[in-house]
């Protein structure tokens, strides 16, 4: 306990430098304008970053993604309530309320709000981070190749369910061609050149970033130039600083999205818009009948569960990333992809080879958060006019840098033909309701998979007993098997006549 | 998307996945199994491709079967593209933007990086803004913004990524 405040403070310290400092300030402020702009995400943020600092070291270059994923999640959440549009997905639910406060006239309170939940979530999140990573890092060390299988195929199966609530089939599929992207190229037990079709490019594998840019910024431009003409609410912003008392109010409200948040974040794959809207129903349902009438109205109960939702799944999505090397989110499998790039190996070994490293990062997450919350506090104005720019304009310079930021890392053009492939077909996906998510937390596991899955029978010979006798793995198992289960129609009619018959008798 | 086209795209997208489930199946079958060099068979290069092969057919086929279920074929009689779709104006901005970007990917590396990240940026929003049924006379601004707005994300691009961030550009 007390090694692990040593640790916290000896990190804190070490970033008390002022170019630190500096890096803290304008990443985060990009990561705002970045989050705000319809149209660019956390994700695509945090991936074209990467790409930029992989010449720095290691520590700048994480401190800046981390700001940069604090920074963009947050920021979402300015055009969601001046333009009711979300400026990342993380941000769809804060619409609902946010956008209601700012046609009413109150856009200021509305973003004074919004940015006092997004802090509290991280700010809570954050202690959650501080207690669970060193735990859940020395149970992980007990962990086998079966045990990592499962984990594999629990998050697809988790990830598309939850990422594709109305067609979890869909989310499901995704998942898998994910898994299969990661099977081209060579694989790592015998070096054996899988589906490369001779393509000497295609030998070498699909590097996770372009495919990333692709999927998450050359589709959303495609998906943005569609519609022609957004307008901006046209209200004065006042008073942006949030009185104490009516944040003190909903402290119930703020601490259950803070834990959902965290919760959420920690399972594979599911972000931080799934983590707003579980965060969102859970305080819809649990409001006073008064308040709960407001919700969809402009109510700040509601704005508060969506923003402290969101941002609480950040620090709780790299939980998995440092102890397990899976990531919690998108944004987070770029930030796990970015360690992998500048040396750092984050799994369950870490937590033996560079224990500081975990605090480090908790202390990173600490700056930006106090950065998103100044800054989200101030300089809202000149914001504002950046949101005013037209898209038709922002968006060829939002295309050069998704290219320049896919070729950039090993400077081949094929990187750009890589790009380009996942952000259409990433767009025809999506048009047909497939998520993103689990096809790109796919490309990550794949490769644990692919190594484990033979590793484990090698070591039972064949035998698959492991697989269901060991008990993380038969927990693993029946919590796969349920979220399963629970979506197939045969099932629940089943249930459904089981307890009708029940209730008859 | 309506639903009647979903059941259509449904049908169509699990088609094409299913073949594409067999054929990864079929390659990692006949992938080498590493026997001959005293390996055990179940390290085998084919092993985990052939199980996501495998995984992706099974979930087509739900898929095919439950748009079947939807009366997927009915469907088909009133034509494979929904009508009036093409001529809709959010589906030539789709393809006008595919198209752009497509070209301009097309001529990097062919030329000096400047020149088609120009050419791009200024016909894009050109083409985005420039209203036909207006003379050019009074559009004069708009061509010269456009320009404007070009030349200098070309030289800070240029700028940051080779001099600040020490990257190479295509």
């Amino acid at each position: 306990m007390f090694q692990g405040l040593e640790l916290f403070g000896g990190a804190l310290l070490s970033f008390l430098n002022f170019r630190s400092l500096f890096n803290v300030i304008w990443a985060t402020e990009l990561g705002i304008i970045i989050g705000m702009l319809p149209g660019l995400t956390a994700t695509m943020g945090v991936a074209l970053l990467t790409t930029l600092t992989y010449t720095m070291q290691a520590n700048d270059a994480i401190l800046i993604l981390i700001c940069m994923y604090i920074g963009s999640i947050y920021g979402g959440s300015r055009s969601a309530i001046l333009l009711n549009i979300p400026g990342t997905p993380a941000s769809a639910s804060t619409t609902l309320d946010g956008f209601p406060l700012a046609k009413a006239g109150q856009a200021g309170r509305a973003i004074g709000i919004a940015t006092t939940g997004s802090f509290l979530g991280s700010v809570i999140a954050m202690i959650a981070m501080s207690i669970f990573t060193p735990m859940i890092g020395n149970v992980a060390l007990s962990f086998q190749s079966f045990e990592f299988v499962w984990f594999a195929i629990f998050g697809i199966i988790i990830c598309g369910n939850l990422t594709a609530p109305k067609d979890p089939l869909k989310g499901w599929i995704a998942g898998f061609i994910g898994l299969f992207v990661a099977m081209i190229g060579m694989e790592g037990i015998h070096a054996y050149i899988r589906f490369s079709f001779g393509s000497h490019n295609l030998s070498g594998g699909i590097s996770l970033l372009p495919a990333m840019v692709g999927a998450f910024g050359f589709a959303e431009i495609i998906s943005v130039m569609r519609h022609s003409k957004v307008e901006v609410v046209n209200t004065k912003i006042e008073r942006i600083l949030p009185k104490l008392r009516e944040v003190a109010k909903y402290w119930k409200t703020i601490i259950r999205s803070g834990i959902i948040g965290t919760i959420i974040g920690a399972v594979p794959g599911v972000g931080e818009d799934i983590a707003a809207w579980v965060s969102y129903d859970m305080a819809k349902r649990s409001a006073k009948p008064e308040e709960r009438e407001k919700f969809g109205k402009g109510s700040i109960e509601g704005l508060i569960a969506s923003e402290t939702g969101n941002n609480a799944c950040v620090p709780g999505a790299i939980i998995p990333v440092l102890t397990l090397a899976i990531p919690g989110s998108a944004p987070a499998a770029v930030l796990l992809g970015a360690m992998l790039i500048h040396g750092v190996r984050p799994g369950p070994l870490i937590t033996i080879e560079s224990p500081s490293f975990i605090y480090e990062v908790i202390a990173m997450v600490f700056y930006a958060t106090i950065a998103m919350f100044l800054l989200g506090l101030t300089m809202v104005r000149p914001m504002v006019k950046i949101l005013q720019v037209p898209r038709q304009k922002l968006m060829p310079i939002v295309f050069i840098l998704c290219v320049v930021g896919a070729f950039a890392l090993q400077s081949r053009l094929f990187d750009v033909g890589i790009m380009m492939f996942f952000g259409v077909v990433g767009f025809i996906l999506r048009e047909m309701d497939y998520p993103m998510a689990p096809l790109v937390l796919g490309i990550i596991l794949g490769d644990m998979l692919d190594k484990n899955l033979r590793r484990s029978l090698i070591l039972s010979d064949g035998n698959i007993a492991p697989f269901f006798t060991r008990p993380i793995c038969l927990a693993l198992f029946i919590v796969t098997m349920l979220v399963v289960l629970s979506r197939s129609k045969w099932v629940k009619s089943m249930l459904g006549k089981v307890f009708k018959k029940k209730a008859a008798a | 998307m309506t639903e009647k086209s979903m059941v259509k795209a449904d049908f169509v997208t699990s088609v094409i996945l299913i073949a594409m489930g067999i054929a990864i199946l079929v390659l990692s079958i006949q992938m080498p199994t590493m026997a001959d060099r005293n390996q055990s068979v179940y390290s085998a290069p084919g092993v985990v491709p052939g199980f996501i092969g495998l995984m992706i057919t099974i979930l087509s086929f739900a898929m095919l079967l439950r748009s079947l279920k939807k009366k997927a074929l009915a469907e088909f009689r009133e034509g494979i593209i929904p009508k009036g779709s093409l001529g809709q104006e959010s589906t030539k901005r789709i393809l006008t933007t595919i198209v752009l970007c497509l070209l301009y990917a097309f001529f990097l590396g062919k030329l000096w990086f400047g020149i088609p990240t120009f050419a791009f940026i200024f016909v894009f929003i050109i083409i985005f803004e420039y209203d036909r049924k207006k003379p050019l006379s009074t559009q004069v601004k708009k061509l010269l913004i456009a320009a404007l707005i070009a030349v200098i994300t070309t030289a800070a691009v240029m700028l940051v990524f080779q001099k600040l961030f020490l990257v190479n550009l295509p």
